[in-house]
């Protein structure tokens, strides 16, 4: 028999971000690694964490062999619990058929025994896809003030930009009276964030009718939320304030390392009160030598640097050989810059390596037109050959020019 | 299935030790080192790399914060079911003190662990050992041989002040031991069969011995088989601050770090989870190794730097070691200067050293 919950955490981990082109290649987004020694999902893992929730179940879909391995038994989020901790769930077969997680509503419904193991009165829903430190507790806590029977976390956005996202128009109290996906003409400028605290009994009641719905996306954003609204159900907007960041492609991610350098951002992971928890490298301190030079950089353990760097994130285990110059780059686990290689404005994944004298991207003012002009990205293993020139833009798939062994 | 245990001591219990400062405020097994370290890390995870998961750690005083470190093994994957990490800490019994004298003493209050420890090899070694030993290659060593007792050693002098010289036979068996100047330097790391360390703790009770490395073993080498293996690598222990500070500048040595860290087996310590460090528009840093955590705006030259140390602008370091949580205001010059935890060194303060002589300032200090 298991402890009841009174809140467990559903981590939606099992999409592709095909909008990451090389870098989820291999591997799903939450997989991704950002800002020198984390993954994107150790934020909503280590927000559940902080959070005072024990219970995580992570629903695994595209390439799940990394995120697998990375999450483990949940140790480095302390999230290996005797009652609780985190789960790795995998679409499965039943003696009928089986399937594939249709949607994100569907792959929730097809784990409702797994919910329902710990009789929770509240689910929270989470996504793989974005940087950001939130007390869910907090959240929490306003979904039961409000007596809701859905509460999402809503960000401000400027009202530009609001279009881009889903729009939640609500009262002065907070309460949601419309949802709109990504309106032309927005009445609000708050957006949802893809984080919903559900009253599990109602939210069941609408998977279990969603699904019977053949023509449903079965999906929250589509068919869940819109439903829950036209019946009138109660849901209250949750106003998050602080650094949030949607890293679903090459330019965000790179932003949202960059964000890490520049002091303004808001993002700040050096808090001792809210620590984002990472699984470990056992890598020494870095070494800097004697003719490097690094500044305005973030870096992380295990590297050895002897090359410039200037605005640069350099993951645990880099190696920047005499005479590298590093503009704007993010340089992946373990990936080697050789002598007098140039990388500018550009992403090397890990493990990567940029052979001597070879130049991997360019600075937007060295482009004649602005169109030309994006970061580069070398794929997991690739070589860049000496000598060779990889312009903006332009991506490397994982692997490339490596020599057999 | 593992073939040994092993008894870590977290002092040297009076024997080579001196009188030091660094030993105030912590047992040595304790005294962080290299960045992000604690010196037993080393000697931990050989250890736990080599396949050994029992082992006890002997305690004599100040350990608070080495029992913090260590929890309950988890980071070395000690938290087993069966063996993994235990204390041994002191307790009274008659006729001996409640808090060992010596190492003999010590190990006699373990005596309860080594009889029920399942594996038949038992290891000593003390947590001040800084060296990355493959324990599997000691064991199949001390097996081939037949040995009684396995005696680790390195070729040269240049550890510690003492050196207890042996002398070999061409199969590696020692057959004297003298002070003097032969090649062979103990690091005090011993393989003894567990039959044989019992039947020595019991003659060691009776006949009122002091120390392991003269009384099991050298005042042994006829009764029993006693063989030496060379250890070779970066090694070193250290047990006052010449020795600390000198073991610290030695990992701005490439091949010293390639030896320690970047072979086969990781040294592994308990995870604080500090974000990457910060690199500011005005840092100039040179041949330094600097944890996580950290932000840099001043100069370091030659320095070892923990996580979370906070080095402002202007500020200018040369020969430093900087504990956890440092903090170095605007334009303070410290040369030579060992700074334990919490240590804030306010604006423009100007401290020296020398490298035979390092500075230490104390823990929380605020100078």
């Amino acid at each position: 028999m298991k402890a009841k919950k009174e809140l467990i955490a559903m981590l939606l981990a099992g999409g592709q971000g095909s909008r990451l082109y090389v870098l989820t290649q291999e591997m799903a987004k939450p997989a991704v690694p950002f800002g020198g020694k984390y993954r994107i999902i150790d934020f909503p893992l280590s927000n559940c964490v902080n959070s005072g929730i024990d219970t995580v179940g992570v629903l695994t879909q595209y390439r799940p062999l990394e995120l697998n391995t990375y999450i483990g038994n949940g140790q480095p989020w302390d999230l290996d619990r005797v009652g609780g901790g985190v789960a790795v769930l995998p679409p499965y077969m039943t003696e009928k058929a089986g399937e594939w997680y249709k949607g994100t509503a569907n792959a929730i419904y097809q784990n409702i025994n797994f919910i329902e193991q710990y009789d929770p009165e509240y689910v929270l829903i989470l996504s793989g896809d974005h940087i950001y430190k939130m007390d869910y507790a907090a959240m929490l806590a306003r979904h039961k003030e409000a007596e809701a029977d859905a509460t999402i976390a809503v960000l401000n956005v400027p009202l530009e930009e609001a279009s881009r996202f889903g729009i939640m128009n609500t009262d002065a109290e907070g309460r949601i009276f419309e949802f709109e996906e990504k309106p032309k003409n927005p009445k609000s400028t708050k957006a949802s964030m893809g984080v919903y605290i559900f009253t599990w009994a109602k939210l069941k009641a609408y998977l279990v009718a969603d699904e019977q719905n053949p023509d449903s996306s079965n999906d929250f954003g589509k068919n869940i939320i819109p439903n829950m609204l036209n019946a009138g159900e109660k849901l209250v907007a949750y106003d998050f304030d602080g650094y949030w960041k949607d890293v679903g492609t090459i330019e965000s991610l790179w932003e949202a390392n960059m964000d890490l350098i520049n002091k303004d951002s808001g993002l700040k992971l050096n808090d001792p009160d809210w620590r984002i928890y990472a699984r470990n490298t056992s890598y020494p301190p870095h070494f800097v030598g004697s003719n490097a030079k690094v500044t305005e950089s973030v870096i992380s353990e295990g590297c050895s640097i002897d090359g410039n760097l200037w605005y640069t994130v350099l993951f645990s285990g880099a190696r920047i050989e005499g005479d590298a110059e590093l503009n704007s780059a993010v340089i992946m686990q373990n990936a080697v810059v050789k002598k007098g290689a140039t990388v500018k404005y550009a992403i090397i994944a890990q493990d990567a390596v940029i052979e001597e004298g070879a130049v991997v991207g360019a600075s937007p003012e060295d482009c004649e037109k602005p169109e030309d002009w994006g970061i580069a990205v070398v794929g997991r293993g690739a070589v860049v050959k000496k000598g060779q020139v990889v312009g903006p833009k332009e991506m490397i798939p994982p692997g490339t020019g490596r020599e057999e062994a | 299935m593992a073939k040994a245990f092993s008894i870590l001591l977290s002092d040297p219990f009076g024997t080579d030790s001196e009188t030091n400062s660094l030993a105030a405020f912590r047992t040595l097994a304790s005294e962080p080192f290299g960045g992000r370290y604690r010196l037993v890390d080393f000697i931990l995870s050989s250890l736990v790399n080599s396949g050994i998961y029992r082992v006890g750690v002997l305690t004599k005083s100040h350990y608070g914060s080495l029992m913090d470190h260590l929890g309950w093994g988890k980071d070395w994957d000690l938290n087993r079911r069966d063996g993994g990490l235990q204390f041994l800490t002191p307790f009274i019994r008659e006729n001996l003190d409640h808090n060992a004298k010596n190492n003999v003493d010590a190990l006699i209050s373990a005596r309860t662990f080594i009889e029920d420890a399942k594996e038949e090899t038992a290891i000593l070694a003390s947590g001040n050992l800084v060296a990355n030993i493959d324990f599997r290659d000691v064991l199949s060593y001390h097996e081939k041989s037949d040995a009684d007792i396995t005696a680790l050693y390195v070729k040269g002098r240049s550890m510690g002040k003492k050196p207890s010289a042996v002398k070999l036979e061409a199969d590696g068996r020692v057959v004297n031991a003298v002070d003097g100047f032969t090649d062979y330097t103990s690091l005090r790391v011993f393989v003894f069969k567990k039959e044989v360390l019992l039947q020595l703790l019991d003659r060691a009770e009776a006949e009122r011995w002091s120390d392991i490395q003269q009384d099991f073993v050298i005042r042994n080498l006829n009764d029993y088989r006693v063989y030496a293996y060379e250890q070779t690598g970066f090694c070193c222990s250290v047990n006052n601050v010449e020795e600390y500070y000198n073991a610290n500048m030695a990992l701005l040595d490439e091949k010293v770090r390639e030896e320690l860290f970047f072979g086969p087996y990781p040294v592994l310590t308990r995870v604080k989870n500090s974000a990457p460090t910060f690199y500011g528009f005005e840092s100039k840093v040179e041949n330094s190794l600097v944890a996580d955590g950290c932000t840099i705006d001043g100069q370091l030259k030659n320095c070892i730097v923990f996580r979370d140390v906070v080095v402002e602008k202007g500020a200018v370091l040369e020969n430093c070691i900087l504990m956890q949580n440092t903090r170095v205001e605007a334009d303070a010059k410290l040369t030579c200067v060992i700074t334990d935890k919490d240590v804030q060194v306010k604006e423009g303060r100007v401290l020296s050293g020398y490298t035979s002589y390092p500075f230490v300032v104390e823990k929380g200090a605020v100078i």
